[in-house]
């Protein structure tokens, strides 16, 4: 007896088989009781799932994509149809807007809205992701000042400050606004030349709410050290928005950029 | 697709000639990941939004399923993975039950195909990375690596994940049919294609 078929019989049943291997599977089937009950049962499932239904589209649902992509249109021309100078005046009404929305994030904060889920294995979570290339940035630049303008116009309710770093080895890649448990945050990616990559993200929320992190203090300023599935998670907080650093490798290495970031953004 | 205020740019026209015709593709599969019809025209909404972002990006020629269903799962991991509403998953102890009796291949042959809601039923009870690898490839046709790349796993993952969810969900039906007292099927003696 030859040995027994295992994924090849599943191989099989999707006609993914060579013909040398398909023609040596039927010769085993032909002797082989086990491999051709498990191949029969396969093709079972195959057949019962083929008659699977499918609901109907809400009628409502392609005029709602429409009117979202509108919006889309309306954002990425907006940008391009400005003058020289309306820029700069469209930059010091962001700026006021900015301001407000911050006073209201404050005033929102001080609700003191529960937070019921936690952001740290999130952030993890997303950082592993963006490596495995299975998320996506909505906007890819290397532009600090197009992406913040980008966050500017999602109204995140808060500034989201994208710094250029640059100077530290740390190319921008790009950013997404992202929502979670009602957060609604911005997230950006650097990367290095050396493919390191190291992921940001800025919500109106409470860097300390996450239980189990290592309180590390520089500069006045406390930082929440978590380690999660080989990823360092860095929180702090910057007036009523709290921000966040998610990389692997040297936990030491993250921790620093962390209060370099801090420091940047503090100056 | 109604009009917008704005003038549909080319890449307008482009996008909606090439994915709007794959809508109830895509909402029957974040209805199966949510199990909710609201989160599932949220995702969809989402989904078409950041492929929409990102069209520059897409090669003509290639599968544009493929390449939305990648996005959608995306999304879904990201934003909706923990607000789904499932049904009561299959606890660990039964699906190695379940995947022991699979392999007790000496058993009766199998039973005539169940009805589209038993399948739908046992496929919702599936775990999720068991679960989306089914619909991908058996629902929606993409090739083991479409699948692969969708769900960010590699090619190996895949067809493990296929394996045991395709055995699971054979146990899972045919118990429930034998409950019912469904009639064998006659054994067919043809072999793979």
């Amino acid at each position: 007896m030859s040995r027994h078929y295992d994924v090849e019989l599943q191989d099989a049943v999707d006609g993914r088989l060579d013909p040398t291997t398909r023609r040596e599977l039927e010769t085993h089937l032909a002797t082989c009781a086990s491999c051709r009950a498990t191949y029969e049962r396969l093709r079972w499932v195959k057949e019962a799932l083929a008659v699977a239904g499918q609901s109907d589209v809400p009628p409502d649902l392609a005029a709602r994509i429409g009117t979202a992509l509108d919006q889309e249109d309306r954002i990425a021309d907006a940008p391009r149809r400005l003058s020289p100078l309306l820029r700069r005046r469209a930059r010091w009404v962001t700026a006021l807007a900015a301001g407000i929305l911050l006073v209201a994030g404050i005033t929102l904060l001080t609700q003191q809205r529960p937070q019921r889920q936690d952001v740290v294995p999130v952030l993890a979570g997303a950082f592993g992701h963006y490596r495995a290339g299975a998320r996506t940035l909505d906007l890819l630049t290397d532009d600090a000042e197009r992406l913040h303008a980008f966050f500017a116009a999602a109204g995140l309710g808060f500034d989201a400050r994208v710094l250029d770093l640059r100077m530290m080895g740390y190319h921008l890649v790009g950013g997404s606004v992202e929502v979670i448990d009602g957060h609604r945050i911005a997230l950006f990616a650097y990367r290095t030349d050396a493919d390191r990559i190291v992921l940001c993200a800025m919500y109106l929320g409470d860097a300390a709410a996450s239980a189990g992190g290592e309180v590390r203090r520089h500069a006045g300023i406390d930082f929440y050290v978590h380690r999660i599935e080989g990823k360092t998670v860095v929180l702090w907080q910057e007036g009523a928005v709290a921000c966040a650093l998610v990389a692997d490798g040297d936990p030491e290495e993250v921790v620093n950029l962390a209060f370099a970031k801090a420091m940047r953004a503090a100056s | 697709m109604p009009g917008g205020s704005v003038e549909r740019a080319p890449k307008r026209a482009r996008f909606e000639e090439l994915v709007i015709p794959l809508m109830k593709v895509l909402f029957n599969g974040a209805l199966r990941l949510t199990h909710d019809r609201d989160a599932a025209e949220d995702l969809v909404q989402e989904t078409y939004l950041r492929a929409y972002r990102t069209f520059d990006g897409f090669t003509d020629g290639t599968n544009a399923k493929a390449w939305l269903f990648t996005i959608l799962y995306s999304v879904f991991v990201n934003r909706y993975r923990w607000q789904r509403r499932e049904p009561e998953p299959l606890p660990p102890d039964e699906i190695e039950r379940l995947l022991a009796r699979v392999e007790d291949t000496s058993g009766a042959p199998p039973p005539l195909l169940p009805p589209s809601g038993e399948v739908e039923a046992a496929l919702a009870r599936l775990p999720e990375d068991f679960r989306a690898a089914v619909m991908l490839v058996d629902l929606h046709d993409l090739s083991y690596d479409e699948a692969a790349t969708a769900l960010g796993c590699k090619l190996g993952t895949l067809r493990s994940r296929l394996f045991r969810a395709r055995k699971l969900l054979y146990a899972a039906l045919t118990d429930h049919a034998r409950r019912l007292g469904y009639p064998a099927r006659a054994t067919r003696s043809e072999g793979p294609k």
